[in-house]
């Protein structure tokens, strides 16, 4: 299918509608591959690379997407009506001088 | 899965910059079992200062981004052990850049916490690994689940920010799952991301923190269960590729962002993709070459990663969905390391 079709097709809709066209039932995965060559391992054991020297660990280091402007306005408002977010600019008190 | 393969592909030929993480520190105020690598109370490896951070913000990152699109994310180590911190909040927020961290939560007193807030602090992650027992096994020390907790109440009760509780999942973890799930909902925790450790290094040795394929298996149904039943925003983290359990168990499908969207700064100076990368996958160096010019026109292993279809990844029929799985999946030499796929 051409790829801008397939995007406007995405978009149109949605991408849970789309990804419940593929999902699969995990064990459909699992049918053996002709090409795959069957590697002895613990049958509980998930089979990985020997790395000799550095001990090494992946931590998940992301974070959330911060909440936009306008909704931390309004669950500021609705839990504390009379403060502004915490990094808003502060009201500038006014200059008796100027008046 | 054709059509976000495409949709990657896009993203690929944009890669507009949208997270850049800052490993402003290896310190560290724990020694967990499982991140004995990297973290130490003295690592040996100075912090990075931060108007060295701030230069390459100020020069290279800037004047070719709009910064409220950029979210920068302060990690470690762990960041709240830099006095600084509140003032690299400031700076950056200043700047126009939304921030986040990741924290284990011990050194987040209510003042601290206030001051980050004060600082701009828009999204904050925190790790907690279990109940009381389990998680203080894996952190090495009494008071960290306490104080984890303590640092998930007073934010949770916050609403200007996006926050969510990370948990590495054990083989002890699996069989409480769910009654863990029901202490954070009692919490007020409504996003709560897992993953796994999978056996390399000292965690290969140590079976108290790996789990196995079929504990592996039952946590991707207990999230995907968790999610239809919709009380907490239950996900797996960003680690692989997970087949049939696409889009049943995060939020999006899978792809690894390294070098695409997300660009980070090692404590060293090193410019790669994110930090859960450990190989040397870096393209550059603060100190020796032009930040912008680097995610422009180098990061070409982490663009078209037709390099990685060798091993395992030749003939596998997933290969155009998955790219090879995650770069931190890659060892130096650019072999895999390990498929979440062919684990389930």
């Amino acid at each position: 299918m051409n790829r801008k079709v397939k995007l406007a097709l995405a978009a149109l809709l949605g991408f849970s509608a789309a990804c419940s066209t593929v999902k699969q039932a995990p064990q459909a995965t699992k049918e053996p591959a002709a090409e795959e060559t069957p590697q002895p391992r613990d049958a509980d054991t998930a089979v990985v690379q020997e790395q000799p020297g550095r001990p090494r660990i992946v931590l998940m280091y992301g974070v959330r997407p911060p909440v936009s402007d306008s909704m931390r306005t309004k669950r500021l408002e609705q839990q504390r009506p009379d403060s502004l977010p915490p990094v808003a600019e502060q009201p500038v008190e006014e200059d008796p001088a100027a008046e | 899965m054709g059509i976000f393969s495409d949709l990657h592909a896009a993203k690929v030929e944009e890669h507009r910059l949208d997270t850049l993480f800052w490993e402003c520190t290896l310190r560290c105020n724990l020694s967990c079992r499982h991140c004995g690598s990297d973290c130490r109370v003295d690592p040996g490896v100075a912090d990075m200062p931060l108007p060295d951070f701030l230069k390459v913000l100020d020069e290279e990152v800037t004047p070719h981004v709009d910064p409220s699109q950029v979210l920068i994310i302060f990690s470690g180590g762990e960041v709240l052990v830099r006095d600084d911190l509140e003032e690299a909040g400031r700076e950056v927020t200043r700047r126009g850049y939304p921030w986040g961290m990741v924290t284990n939560g011990m050194a987040l007193t209510e003042r601290r916490f206030r001051g980050l807030l004060d600082a701009g602090l828009r999204s904050i992650s925190v790790s907690l690994d279990g109940f009381e027992d389990e998680h203080n096994y894996i952190r090495g020390n009494p008071h960290s689940y306490d104080r984890a907790l303590q640092a998930i109440r007073m934010i949770v009760r916050e609403p200007s920010l996006a926050s969510d509780v990370v948990t590495c999942v054990t083989g002890a973890m699996i069989p409480q799952l769910e009654a863990f799930r029901d202490m954070l909902l009692a919490e007020g925790v409504s996003h709560w991301r897992l993953f796994s450790i999978f056996p390399m290094g000292r965690a290969k040795h140590d079976p108290t923190l790996r789990i196995t394929d079929e504990q592996f298996r039952t946590l991707m149904e207990f999230i995907r269960r968790t999610r239809r039943e919709g009380r907490i925003d239950a996900s797996y983290a960003c680690e692989g590729f997970l087949g049939g359990y696409e889009a049943e168990v995060r939020d999006h499908f899978y792809e690894c962002a390294a070098g695409v969207t997300v660009a980070s700064i090692r404590v060293d100076g090193a410019i790669s993709g994110c930090t859960s990368i450990r190989a040397n996958f870096h393209q550059g160096n603060i100190y020796r070459d032009r930040f912008w010019e680097v995610w422009e026109r180098r990061f070409a292993p982490f663009r078209d990663r037709e390099w990685m279809r060798t091993g395992a990844c030749a003939d596998c029929r997933m290969f155009r969905y998955c790219q090879g799985g995650g770069m931190h999946l890659r060892d130096d030499d650019g072999s895999l390391l390990y498929c979440h796929y062919k684990r389930l």
